[in-house]
């Protein structure tokens, strides 16, 4: 028979103790029932139970017992901090308080750091207005491209999967020849739902790529949606029409596409 | 939080920080943390000591920083050992946890499994038959605290954790016939 001890079994013996602990005095005391008790400040019953915890939670125990250090570390210790390490730890104090202009009558220390603040702000401002002059064109661009027409490129009539002759055969492989790509999802069956959503699903990621604000049914019950040519790289996709009837939806048809890369020139 | 224009703690604040930083960040580390995390509970600290800048009252700001510092690590214990407790529970037959679970140990047969869970029920009764007082002081001796750790954590003094490791050994021995290693 066994009698001896080894490191294992008392680890044995002391993971069931405070698993027993933990079970029966149920969660760690609070920090500030610790604090509370560190000051001498708890009925007798309470500090018993605060250290029977102590004693079911050593990790905490650990915490509360470890005493301050009574002077800082030295060269060479590991935990030592040299100056310019607690120079940069107080800029980014005050960087994540931003105090930008919170030392401006400062000198000495003060003042480094007010030099470095007027820099940063500087170089932020000079940054912004640069980003808005390039938006402020952009913007200006698009919106003169949005008021002249264009044509749409040709368009790929889907037809719901499982009318084809074949549910999950994909239909003719579609290879975009423009910018942009025009689905038009027609649906076929029930069409009294309040509204519709579309979504565009990658079948091989399983990824949802877009989907659709609600939409109302159309007169022809199809859905014509632009999608740019470059969003969808080759491979096989799914669009997927819900039907909406207040908070409840279902689904009404997929629609499985291929596409296919023009081949380089 | 700082507010922008100043305050009339900022200088102050900052003779704190620059004198204190290492010390706090010292405290966390003494504590088993890495250096990043042990720069960001530094920082919490001095942060929440700043908002309270009004609150100090004497001249030497360090009983307070170390109350505040204190405060962070016991949350942050606390919290893991909640989460512990707390953790997400799988179902036994998760197909996922087949690939995920480690391979057995190699087993002792059944005759040693039952001697060796024979000798941690022995163990365990002889434990939990201390008074309360000797059980705690000499839990917390197993678990590696040093003596005057447990006299802080159990609120006792010195000869009183002494003497309950004392006297609870050598009750384990008479029990056990051996002395815990």
């Amino acid at each position: 028979m066994k009698t001896t001890m080894n490191r294992s079994d008392w680890q044995a013996v002391r993971d069931a103790m405070i698993a027993d602990d933990r079970a029966s005095l149920g969660e760690p005391p609070s920090v500030d029932e610790l604090l509370a008790y560190e000051r001498g400040e708890l009925s007798k019953e309470n500090a018993e139970r605060v250290q029977q915890l102590l004693v079911a939670y050593p990790e905490l125990a650990r915490a509360y017992a470890t005493p301050f250090p009574s002077d800082d570390a030295k060269p060479g210790d590991s935990d030592y901090l040299a100056g310019d390490v607690i120079d940069r730890q107080l800029i980014a104090f005050r960087a994540g308080n931003r105090s930008s202009a919170a030392n401006v009558d400062g000198d000495g220390s003060n003042g480094r750091l007010l030099q470095f603040w007027l820099r940063a702000s500087a170089s932020v401002a000079a940054i912004a207005a640069t980003v808005a002059i390039v938006f402020g064109a952009m913007l200006w661009r698009t919106r003169t491209e949005l008021l002249r027409p264009h044509v749409l490129p040709e368009a790929a009539i889907l037809t719901p999967d499982g009318r084809r002759g074949g549910a999950e055969q994909p239909q003719a492989a579609i290879t975009p020849a423009g910018d942009s790509l025009l689905l038009v999802v027609s649906l076929v069956g029930p069409t009294d739902y309040e509204t519709y959503r579309l979504e565009l699903v990658s079948t091989e990621s399983h990824k949802r790529l877009w989907s659709s604000d609600p939409l109302r049914a159309t007169i022809s019950n199809s859905f014509n949606v632009e999608v740019p040519s470059r969003a969808l790289p080759a491979g096989t996709y799914q669009v997927i029409a819900y039907g909406l009837r207040g908070n409840a939806q279902e689904q009404v048809a997929t629609y499985t596409i291929g596409i296919r890369r023009p081949p380089s020139p | 939080m700082i507010v922008d224009g100043g305050s009339p703690y900022d200088e102050r604040f900052e003779a704190i920080y620059r004198k204190c930083y290492a010390r706090v960040f010292r405290y966390f580390r003494t504590n088993r943390i890495a250096d990043d995390e042990a720069h960001d509970l530094s920082q919490d600290t001095f942060k929440r000591l700043y908002e309270r800048m009004d609150q100090i009252r004497n001249d030497d700001p360090w009983p307070f920083l170390a109350t505040i510092a204190k405060t962070i690590l016991l949350n942050r214990v606390r919290a893991r050992q909640t989460q512990k407790r707390s953790a997400t529970m799988v179902e036994i037959d998760d197909p996922e946890l087949l690939f995920a679970e480690p391979a057995a140990p190699a087993e002792l047969d059944y005759a040693d499994r039952q001697a060796e869970e024979a000798l941690w029920e022995r163990v365990r009764r002889a434990v939990a038959s201390l008074p309360p007082g000797q059980c705690e002081a000499l839990r917390l001796w197993i678990e590696g605290f040093q003596y005057n750790e447990i006299t802080k954590i159990l609120g006792i003094s010195m000869d009183a954790v002494k003497s309950r490791l004392r006297d609870a050994k050598r009750f384990l021995r008479e029990q056990l016939g051996e002395k815990p290693s």
